[in-house]
């Protein structure tokens, strides 16, 4: 099977080290892979590549992703172009038109999926694009808080302070049944939307300290 | 229509002071004068008649006029004489000097030009003549003081919007900065770290892995939202491809109370990359306007390339009515003041032919 060979361009060291590594185990990949833009186009201007996965913030020493993006396709028209940034969805095209074929954007996550990254590259070296998904609204963590009431903050700084639900329930007087009843209520509140497997305390609790630290760790001093 | 016209408005209070004599109404000027003259004249000398009045009245203009431009050529020569005094006696002898040095020319050629048609004639000349050459001396003198002092006050307008220009870049120095610690150095270094942690998690029991795999969740949602908005906040990304992904966090801040409408057909935005940031806040100082202070629900933005090297940013919206509250300066003015004359542009907000509140930018990049 001929590979398709890719040119990754990312600043962070840590980071291109840590996906070249994970995209080299891909079978159907070949990478080569440069720090900034000057390096890419070099490497471009020497060599057959068939797609590009391009940070977007390239640091100051660079030009952007998007700018190399466009020098590169100016030198090989038929090269795919995938983007792999925080920034993704800023490099989304509007315009559909053959110039953006092959133009794809992948959001960065610690996920780092090495064979849907080579998907996504193997796919727009072919001329098929892949695109993120409108970025996320903010959720407010204040928004969050203000839904609790007094007795679930109390018992919420209790939590936080490492508390399980029988020294909890002896510490505000309830019934331990009581208590699970508030927690429940609270994850809801808190965690409205869980992923599989997530710990509804753990992450609650973390949700709840953003929201309001002063009253987690040193709500009763 | 009301229609109020922005930009340095110190500076331009002061300009219009400053303008030359032939900016101003002559003929008024002219028929004021020779009107005044004639009821000085007809007082001065009750035994002319009134056609010898007017015509008299016309020859001393006349010889007003003369006087002006003698005294104007004169004053243009002294010029560099006065203007390097510092002590304001010595100005006013110079003044009184120009122009007593002027008197003889002056009333030889009103004799010459236009014969005396009585033989008070001279008298009643000369005794209006040293009137209006000393109120002209006092008024030069009063111009001159007024001339000076606006010109220190253009002089520190100057300074103002300079001083300001550098602030407002300095400022965006260190947001960028702040913002791209936050972008490329925190971002990256925390997807670093939680794809460790998740490696590590492989090897763990699963109710241990479920409280990591939370803990990782919580790290994710701060990186991939909170710390892209607070960036974003601070310094908008100007690497995009089109001007409405320029203004995205703009639509995320506004996305619950205003509806947005961005048009910018036939623009390219890779082309206005250099002026992406004065864009952006130009349009952020608007919208928060139409929305917090207007109150507006409906926000359109249309981007206008108007030429190669010139565009036309017009921002409507449905809130409150433009009225004289609105021509309040505050921040927001200032900011805006300041990037569109970095542009070496101008800008006017006015009223619509719909009734909509319209900000209307011209700008050079």
């Amino acid at each position: 099977m001929k590979k398709t060979r890719v040119i990754y361009v990312e600043d962070d060291p840590t980071l291109l080290s840590i996906v070249s590594k994970l995209l080299r185990n891909q079978p159907e990949l070949e990478i080569v892979s440069v720090g900034n833009s000057a390096d890419a186009l070099a490497k471009i201007d020497s060599q057959v590549f068939h797609a590009a996965l391009l940070d977007i913030s390239l640091g100051q020493s660079s030009i952007s992703g998007i700018e190399l993006a466009h020098q590169i396709r100016s030198r090989n028209s038929d090269i795919g172009i995938v983007f792999f940034s925080q920034y993704a969805s800023s490099a989304k095209p509007t315009d559909q038109g053959d110039y953006y074929m092959g133009w794809s954007t992948i959001a960065k996550t610690a996920e780092l999926d090495g064979k849907y990254i080579s998907r996504v590259l193997v796919d727009s070296a072919l001329g098929k694009s892949h695109n993120v998904k409108a970025e996320e609204a903010s959720p407010s963590s204040a928004e969050y808080f203000r839904q609790l009431n007094p007795r679930q903050i109390k018992l919420m700084s209790l939590l936080c302070q490492g508390y399980d639900t029988g020294k909890t329930s002896q510490e505000l007087g309830l019934a331990p049944i009581t208590v699970r009843a508030e927690l429940t209520k609270i994850y809801k509140i808190l965690v409205p939307d869980p992923e599989p497997g997530t710990d509804l305390r753990t992450t609650a609790v973390l949700r709840y300290l953003r929201s309001n630290p002063d009253l987690g760790w040193f709500g009763d001093d | 229509m009301t229609r109020f016209e922005k930009g340095l408005n110190l500076r331009n209070s002061i300009v219009p002071a400053a303008k030359a004599p032939w900016h101003y109404q002559t003929p008024a000027v002219v028929a004021a004068m020779i009107g005044a003259t004639s009821v000085t004249l007809s007082v001065a000398q009750p035994s002319l008649t009134v056609a010898w009045t007017v015509k008299t009245a016309l020859s001393v203009i006349a010889g007003i006029f003369f006087l002006i431009v003698g005294l104007s050529l004169i004053l243009n020569y002294s010029k560099k004489l006065i203007s390097s005094q510092t002590k304001i006696s010595l100005k006013f002898l110079i003044y009184i000097a120009a122009n007593i040095f002027w008197i003889a020319p002056h009333y030889f050629l009103v004799n010459v030009f236009f014969p005396d048609p009585t033989i008070d004639f001279s008298r009643a000349a000369l005794r209006i003549f040293t009137a209006l050459l000393l109120f002209q001396i006092i008024s030069t003198v009063v111009a001159n003081r007024l001339n000076e002092e606006l010109t220190a006050k253009e002089e520190l307008v100057k300074e103002l919007v300079k001083q300001r220009s550098l602030i407002i870049e300095s400022e965006e120095e260190t947001r960028e900065l702040v913002s791209k610690y936050l972008h490329n150095t925190l971002q990256s270094g925390l997807v670093v770290i939680n794809h460790q942690l998740l490696e590590a998690m492989k090897s763990v029991p699963p109710a241990t892995r479920s409280r990591f795999q939370s803990i990782v969740d919580e790290l994710e949602l701060m990186r991939r939202i909170e710390i892209r908005d607070a960036s974003r906040a601070l310094s908008p990304n100007l690497d995009v491809l089109t001007f409405d992904s320029l203004l995205t966090p703009l639509l995320d801040v506004y996305r619950n109370t205003v509806k947005i409408n961005i048009r910018a057909n036939g623009v390219e935005y890779s082309r206005l990359k250099s002026i992406g940031l004065a864009l952006y806040r130009i349009t952020e100082q608007v919208t928060l306007n139409a929305a917090v202070h207007g109150a507006a629900k409906n926000i359109e933005i249309e981007l206008i390339q108007t030429n190669k090297q010139s565009l036309t940013l017009v921002i409507t919206n449905d809130g409150a009515p433009l009225n004289s509250s609105a021509l309040n300066k505050g921040t927001g003015t200032a900011i805006i003041d300041t990037w569109v004359a970095n542009l070496h542009g101008s800008w006017e907000l006015s009223l619509n032919d719909r009734g909509l509140t319209e900000f209307r930018a011209k700008l050079d990049f």
